[in-house]
């Protein structure tokens, strides 16, 4: 049977930093309001910025979340650095990458087998799936283990990390020390191959859109760090551009800002993204694992983000190694940054996608304003649309399985809001 | 059960998890009162701070060792009161009530734990009832109050603990790993 006429409200969003909810309704068989309602907190860190010295970002912002604090230490020192007119280079900007790739193994290795998974098969945890497949938890355990040194080593501790500043590291680690994780993430790249063909084994709901995918672009490496922001229909531009480029806007039914482009649409950010925008940088074996597995060089199924996590976390693996073997360290662990009169930008890649910041500081580095646009706030107009067309796709479902569907819709972006198992509880109003 | 590699032959020192994030409110009191137990005793256990996610969590730990965990807790009694809880009480309640800001929670992943038969000898849970979490907020005045309460009941469990594991003087049979019985069931005793 159809619903015509179907009204799912999610009051309360369980288990997430935050709050949020859900509705959607549907009159006459056509999708009428979509409305995704999240409340998160960076605002209140910009507020909280100001005024403060230039160096206390770095730390402050990382606190923002505890799953992608790397993220926004990164995107807070290069934007600082640019506004101080501080390049780096060298042992220090590959170091910075090595600890990208490990938020990344632990982010994408915490979504994909705890947070997302269960969507596909049919369970409502990681730990019902563990009840019936340990192994493989066990193996997705040890992959997460594998980030989690990575970002200990570098970062002092595995949330939070206290090793970083503006210019680069406290301490470099030495030769020895990175030397050590490399036991570790050879055995976890054999690891995270089957895992790619494990997440590429489930049944993906049909869903795709002409999605304008964002991200960072490189010319010469899969990007973390540095590269303009670019797009598949042509966007190209600094990180100074982006403000102008993109606006967040307040809407009625949220506390979160929406983005969305000035000149009128919507764009999505995270995987996807820099899948379609990049996938000629990956290596070729990455790239053939991907054919092996049905990913091409762009994926516009949203359900498959989880594979294409997957394949990132591989290249996270891959990188990490690479970085190790040809280290060398710093003859010093950071690069002085004294501060100027200035406006710098910056956006890296979080594992959930673009994250931009910036700042304006005086001559005496004291901030005077700070900006921060977090990839979830603009992926919400993406994840209605995506669930505005699913329902409208779908109506012929139970409604059980529509509601769990809707849910899944939105975790396949893995917004920060939902890094629980369940990412709601809904009441259905059925009209 | 389970040994990680790493394991020794010995039994372990005990280990207490303080769990929650040090700039949210209330929710720093499980770090602050296990880095607290550490600068008293720092002898008696070996200390780690869990400050984002857990699903890891059972990784942490050797199945021959015994847990405290400390964290903010949240079942509407008033700010401040302790409670202890056997952690590997199949009621846990859910982390709607013990308060671990992002990620898998702690009883998820203390049930993840025993699924994956990677539990420990015992784990206790003190838990400090909790009434705000904003961020860069300090401990609300009744949990700061508890602190040096919530320090003393980590040393009491552990006293607890080993007085019921002493080998006895026969030195016949291993030393029984049970739940101390104190802390069974006495929530709310600040």
């Amino acid at each position: 049977m159809t619903h015509k006429n179907v009204d799912f409200h999610v009051p309360v969003l369980a288990r997430v930093e935050g709050e949020g909810a859900m509705h959607v309704k549907v009159e006459d068989g056509v999708v009428t309001d979509v409305r995704l309602e999240i409340y998160e907190p960076p605002r209140f860190f910009e507020a909280f910025l100001r005024g403060r010295d230039y160096t206390e970002p770095v730390d402050i912002t990382a606190r923002i979340c505890g799953i992608c604090p790397v993220a926004y230490q990164m995107s807070a020192t290069h934007a600082i650095e640019r506004a101080c007119g501080v390049e780096v280079d060298g042992p220090i900007r590959e170091l910075r990458r090595l600890l990208y790739c490990g938020e990344w193994i632990e982010s994408h290795v915490l979504h994909i087998g705890f947070l997302h998974a269960p969507d596909f098969l049919g369970y409502h945890s990681g730990i019902a799936i563990a009840a019936d497949h340990p192994e493989m938890v066990e193996r997705v355990l040890q992959l997460k283990k594998t980030g989690n040194n990575v970002v200990e080593l570098l970062g002092g501790r595995p949330i939070h990390p206290v090793n970083i500043r503006l210019g680069g590291f406290y301490r470099a680690p030495s030769r020895r020390e990175l030397a050590s994780l490399l036991p570790g993430l050879e055995e976890a790249r054999e690891i995270c191959i089957d895992l790619v063909r494990w997440t590429a084994g489930f049944d993906f709901p049909d869903l795709s859109q002409d999605y304008e995918f964002i991200s960072l672009r490189h010319p010469d490496e899969y990007p973390f760090n540095e590269g303009r922001i670019v797009s598949n229909r042509g966007l190209d531009i600094d990180a100074s551009a982006f403000e102008q480029f993109s606006a967040e806007e307040h809407v009625a039914h949220s506390t979160a800002l929406h983005s969305h482009r000035r000149d009128g649409g919507w764009y999505q950010v995270g995987p996807l993204a820099r899948w379609a925008n990049n996938h000629d940088l990956l290596p070729h074996d990455i790239q053939a694992l991907a054919t092996e597995v049905g990913v091409g060089p762009v994926e516009n199924n949203p359900f498959k983000s989880i594979i294409v996590r997957s394949l990132e976390t591989l290249f996270a693996i891959d990188e990490a190694i690479r970085i190790i073997r040809a280290y060398a360290p710093p003859n010093r662990p950071y690069v002085d940054v004294p501060a100027r009169e200035g406006e710098g930008w910056a956006a890296t890649e979080a594992p959930r996608g673009l994250l931009y910041h910036r700042y304006k500081i005086d001559e005496g580095g004291t901030i005077l304003e700070a900006q921060i646009i977090p990839p979830t706030a603009q992926n919400q107009p993406s994840i209605e649309a995506d669930l505005k067309q699913f329902v409208e796709q779908h109506l012929h479902l139970d409604l059980e399985e529509l509601e769990l569907r809707c849910e899944q819709t939105i975790r396949n972006y893995d917004p920060c809001i939902s890094c629980s198992t369940h990412f709601m509880t809904l009441h259905i109003d059925e009209s | 059960m389970k040994a990680d590699a790493t394991a020794e032959a010995t039994t372990p020192r005990p280990l207490i998890i303080g769990v929650g994030n040090r700039d949210r409110g209330d929710d720093a009191i499980g770090p602050l009162a296990a880095q607290a137990f550490a600068d008293r005793w720092p002898d008696r256990a070996e200390v780690l701070l869990a400050e984002g996610d857990l699903s890891d969590l059972s990784l942490r730990w050797r199945h021959d060792q015994f847990v405290v965990i400390v964290d903010a807790l949240m079942s509407g009694k008033p700010a401040g009161t302790i409670s202890t809880i056997d952690g590997l009480d199949h009621d846990l309640p859910s982390n709607r009530r013990l308060v671990s800001s992002h990620g898998v929670g702690l009883a998820e992943a203390i049930s993840l734990a025993q699924v994956l038969e990677r539990q420990p000898a015992g784990i206790t849970i003190v838990g400090i009832e909790a009434c705000q979490y904003e961020h860069f907020t300090q401990l609300s005045s009744g949990v700061a109050g508890a602190l040096s309460a919530a320090v003393d009941r980590i040393r009491q469990v552990l006293d607890e603990y080993e007085l019921d594991t002493v080998r006895p003087a026969d030195g016949l049979g291993p030393p029984p790993l049970s739940v101390p019985a104190s802390i069974k069931d006495n929530r709310g005793s600040p």
